[in-house]
């Protein structure tokens, strides 16, 4: 006959249970509000250099100036390519390219005054305000890449070798009295960017290439 | 018919086909097959293109691209295509997966929006809303965009680069005209007294190129029937932005715009959203003509 032994077999703690279900609840929260915090960021992770702003900063009517004046590259980058020359405000005008063409510009945007400055392979177009007011200046300028030259800052490796044409949108928060010169950033002007600029999506993704040149 | 007079016909018969067809003699053997998700694409493209394309809607007419689901022969006939032209930006959604179905023998894709700047989807809260897909509803994003489309199209036909050049000066120059018309109207209106809503944010840039300001986007959710308790929340908006006009959609339900005109008395019009009806070059133009008079008509009624 075998002796017999006696084995005490406590029950399940229940607050035990509790606490580790607990935890894990916790642990799972915790691991969705990180992943829904990084997919919030994700949009919004652009490396600006110092200079640049998204247009984001813009109003509706310095938007829409932005806008018009973008709108208006693959036209002038043509009457380069019939002219020879960097077309002048006046033909800009003209052809009814805004926001040259004042009669197509709402107010205020149809105020501004607009001239070009020529320098070489590389062009600017300065819209000034009424002075007194606190408009924006704004500058387009546009960038001949197989050109020699190019102005400051040089647009760089950032840009797609296809590319023919670089455009930087410029803008000063008040009226300039004269052209501000080559070196935009030392004087003050901030270059405005788009969120589908492919200059951004190429330094964020660089696998994803701009299909659009001109 | 004497046989002079018959060779002569021949002849000149023959001169017309060449110069009907020199495009193409001059460049690419066969015409290009160009697909689009969007309607105001399909315009585009076949005023870019015209003899040297042939544009190829992946979806049909009537479709909804909110509510797309593409079908079989769609994916297939993602394959015949050289190039795709796709929003990219949120409107066309349902050619991801379509794209994924083809894998390698999918087209090259051109992404017009590449550099168009956009706006804030939502007038309410614009520093947290998304930005919003409906570039092609203004003149200026169409010009932007067929810039970028023209240019796509040079790179990949470069034989009939000068063909696509002219017919985007030439096409551009008319949806000028448009909006030049529609600003000499506008500019000898009153239009400080307005207080303008719409049901959904794409008609901001339409707006915004006008130069009248959207006071407030009444509609939760573009594309779907509002229910009774989001037509209350539309009510409600409407009347807390004091809207004294209200742009809704063509496609919007007559009843609901009825409610909107019993509830609020704000003067309601029609605008296109350009997603429905007959492929057509001529489309675009047409729906972005009717939806400038009908904003020039509604403000014009309110002087």
């Amino acid at each position: 006959m075998t002796p017999t032994t006696t084995r005490l077999v406590p029950p399940y703690s229940a607050r035990r249970e509790t606490l580790w279900v607990l935890v894990l609840l916790l642990v799972i929260i915790a691991a969705m509000a990180v992943r829904f915090a990084s997919l919030e960021t994700q949009p919004t992770e652009v490396s600006l250099k110092p200079y640049q702003d998204l247009d984001s900063v813009l109003s509706t009517d310095q938007h829409l100036v932005y806008r018009t004046m973008l709108a208006s590259v693959s036209d002038i980058h043509d009457l380069r390519a019939r002219e020879g020359l960097w077309p002048e405000v006046l033909l800009l005008e003209e052809e009814g390219l805004q926001p040259f063409a004042r009669d197509l510009m709402p107010a205020p945007a149809d105020r501004l005054q607009w001239a070009s400055y020529d320098g070489g392979t590389w062009v600017d177009y300065l819209g000034t305000p009424d002075a007194g007011t606190n408009r924006l200046s704004y500058i387009l300028r546009l960038i001949d890449l197989h050109g020699g030259y190019h102005p400051h800052p040089h647009p760089g490796v950032d840009y797609d070798p296809e590319l023919r044409l670089a455009a930087q949108v410029w803008v000063f928060e008040r009226p300039v009295r004269s052209y501000p010169g080559e070196r935009l950033p030392e004087a003050g002007w901030r270059w405005i960017l788009s969120s589908t600029d492919p200059l951004l999506s190429r330094r964020t993704n660089p696998g994803r290439a701009a299909r659009v040149s001109w | 018919m004497s046989p002079r007079a018959s060779i002569t016909t021949r002849l000149s018969l023959f001169a017309l086909c060449l110069a009907l067809t020199a495009p193409l003699a001059s460049g690419a053997e066969q015409p290009l097959r160009i697909g689009v998700t969007l309607h105001a694409y399909y315009s585009w493209v076949q005023n870019l293109g015209s003899a040297t394309t042939i544009v190829v809607p992946v979806r049909s007419s009537d479709s909804d691209p909110h509510l797309y689901q593409p079908l079989p022969e769609d994916i297939a006939r993602l394959k015949t295509l050289d190039a795709l032209v796709i929003n990219g930006i949120g409107h066309d959604e349902f050619i991801r997966p379509m794209l994924q179905a083809v894998g390698d023998e999918a087209p090259t894709l051109i992404e017009p929006n590449a550099g168009v700047p956009l706006i804030q989807g939502g007038a309410m809260e614009p520093a947290k809303a998304a930005t919003d897909s409906h570039t092609f509803l203004s003149i200026t994003g169409a010009l932007h965009q067929i810039g970028n489309l023209a240019a796509a199209l040079e790179r990949l036909d470069p034989d009939n680069a000068a063909h696509y050049r002219n017919q985007a000066r030439v096409y551009k120059r008319r949806l000028r005209g448009l909006l030049a018309g529609a600003m000499k109207e506008l500019k000898a209106l009153r239009t400080t007294h307005l207080r303008v809503g719409t049901v959904h944010s794409g008609y901001s840039y339409l707006f915004q190129e006008l130069g009248l300001r959207v006071h407030a986007i009444v509609q939760p959710r573009h594309g779907i029937a509002p229910s009774a308790r989001q037509l209350a929340d539309s009510i409600q908006r409407i009347e807390q932005a004091e809207i004294n006009i209200l742009f809704t959609e063509a496609d919007y339900e007559q009843r609901f715009v009825d409610v909107l005109l019993e509830e609020t008395g704000t003067r309601v019009a029609r605008l296109s959203h350009i997603s429905r009806g007959p492929y057509r070059a001529e489309h675009y133009e047409e729906q972005m003509a009717a939806n400038l008079r009908q904003i020039l008509d509604a403000i014009k009624a309110m002087q």
